[in-house]
């Protein structure tokens, strides 16, 4: 037809001008799941995908109560709400358009009874105190380091939430103060997955093993690689 | 009788796999936002090869790949025996027995048809003759 016609040669001019292509369609794939995806969060990336396939096969605990921090869209969280027995998931964001989508998405994928089991609340990792402790704490933050930022493509830099993205300096800043609330959001034993660039993993192990970090209770147990071989991912533990 | 071949149960076993994906060796994770998704997944031993771009999720297409690959080999190594290879011809017999069916239900049809006109015919001749008799 022909409003289909210039509808799409609409969204050709928006991606001829590099505008990621999940903000044009308003939506995207995430494993199993479709979700909406809204400007300016983060558009998930295939290792995100990697990240909730590997917690899945690491957690066993059941009832297993979850914090997403940064959930952007919200795919972590509601993956692993929806992918493990008797999960309970609270999700955070500094960005409001955040919260709405990762309500929304959770309500479209986990039905519309489920606000006991998927709730996203507008806090930041440094204020955030919960009511509750968690078993699980998962982050996908902002990793880059700011020298980086220059060279990322213009789909990225010009569309995508810059505090999404960078992480201060040395791309650290959101995943130290994650890694110093981990004592008081975890139950004892608790685990902390994060996403981070192959810079990180070193860095933490190094900050974490150090006898001055001793207090902080946070014990390194490992990292691993993603598809395309760079270290991505790390699993921390709560004394 | 004729010994068939046993059927080796097929296992695709991740170290004789090589996979690879379209997105390159640049630096990946939030600083690419590219939705290349393909999978190229190859099986060593055989060299048996399958592509996979069939969803927008790079998990579901490697799981996907994985499931494709073990049907090649199934055919691979167990030929006429493959599974695959059971299915087509179950389907093939289904058709063909089907087709007989239908072949003799047509003729049946044919046949009754044939025996109603000639039943009808002498009747008709019948009821003529009468009318002109009374």
């Amino acid at each position: 037809t022909v409003e289909q016609a210039h509808d799409f040669a609409t969204k050709l001019q928006r991606r001829m001008k590099h505008e990621p292509i999940q903000y044009i369609l308003g939506q995207w794939d995430f494993l199993d799941y479709t979700v909406a995806i809204r400007s300016p969060l983060l558009c998930p990336r295939p290792e995100t995908e990697e990240l909730v396939m590997m917690i899945v096969n690491d957690t066993t605990q059941s009832p297993v109560h979850i914090l997403d921090v940064g959930c952007g869209t919200g795919v972590i969280g509601i993956s692993l709400a929806d992918m493990l027995t008797d999960a309970t998931v609270r999700a955070i964001d500094i960005e409001p358009v955040a919260i709405q989508t990762s309500n929304e998405n959770a309500k479209r994928i986990l039905g519309s009874q489920t606000e006991y089991r998927y709730q996203a609340t507008l806090a930041s990792a440094e204020n955030f105190s919960p009511d509750r402790r968690f078993d699980v704490v998962v982050s996908n933050p902002p990793y880059i380091p700011q020298l980086d930022m220059k060279t990322l493509s213009k789909d990225v830099l010009h569309f995508e939430s810059e505090q999404a993205l960078c992480g201060g300096v040395d791309g650290m800043d959101v995943i130290r103060t994650i890694i110093r609330q981990l004592p008081n959001w975890c139950n004892p034993g608790g685990i902390c997955w994060m996403e981070v660039d192959p810079t990180h993993p070193q860095l933490i192990q190094e900050w974490l093993e150090d006898s001055k970090s001793l207090d902080l209770g946070v014990k390194f147990e490992s990292s691993y690689e993603d598809l395309y071989g760079k270290e991505r991912f790390v699993k921390l533990s709560v004394q | 009788a004729k010994q068939q071949a046993a059927v080796q149960p097929i296992e695709l076993l991740e170290d004789d796999l090589d996979e690879s994906f379209v997105r390159g060796s640049g630096p990946g994770g939030q600083k690419i936002n590219k939705t290349s998704n393909r999978v190229i997944l190859i099986h060593k031993p055989t060299q048996l090869r399958v592509e996979c771009q069939d969803t927008r999720s790079l998990q579901q297409n490697r799981k996907i790949a994985r499931k494709r690959l073990t049907e090649k080999l199934d055919e691979y190594i167990n030929g006429s025996q493959s599974k695959l290879q059971k299915k087509h011809n179950k389907l093939a017999n289904k058709r063909q027995r089907s087709k007989t069916k239908n072949r003799a239900r047509q003729r049946k049809k044919q046949e009754e048809k044939l025996k109603k006109k000639e039943q009808q015919q002498p009747q008709d001749d019948d009821d003529e003759f009468s009318t002109m008799l009374s």
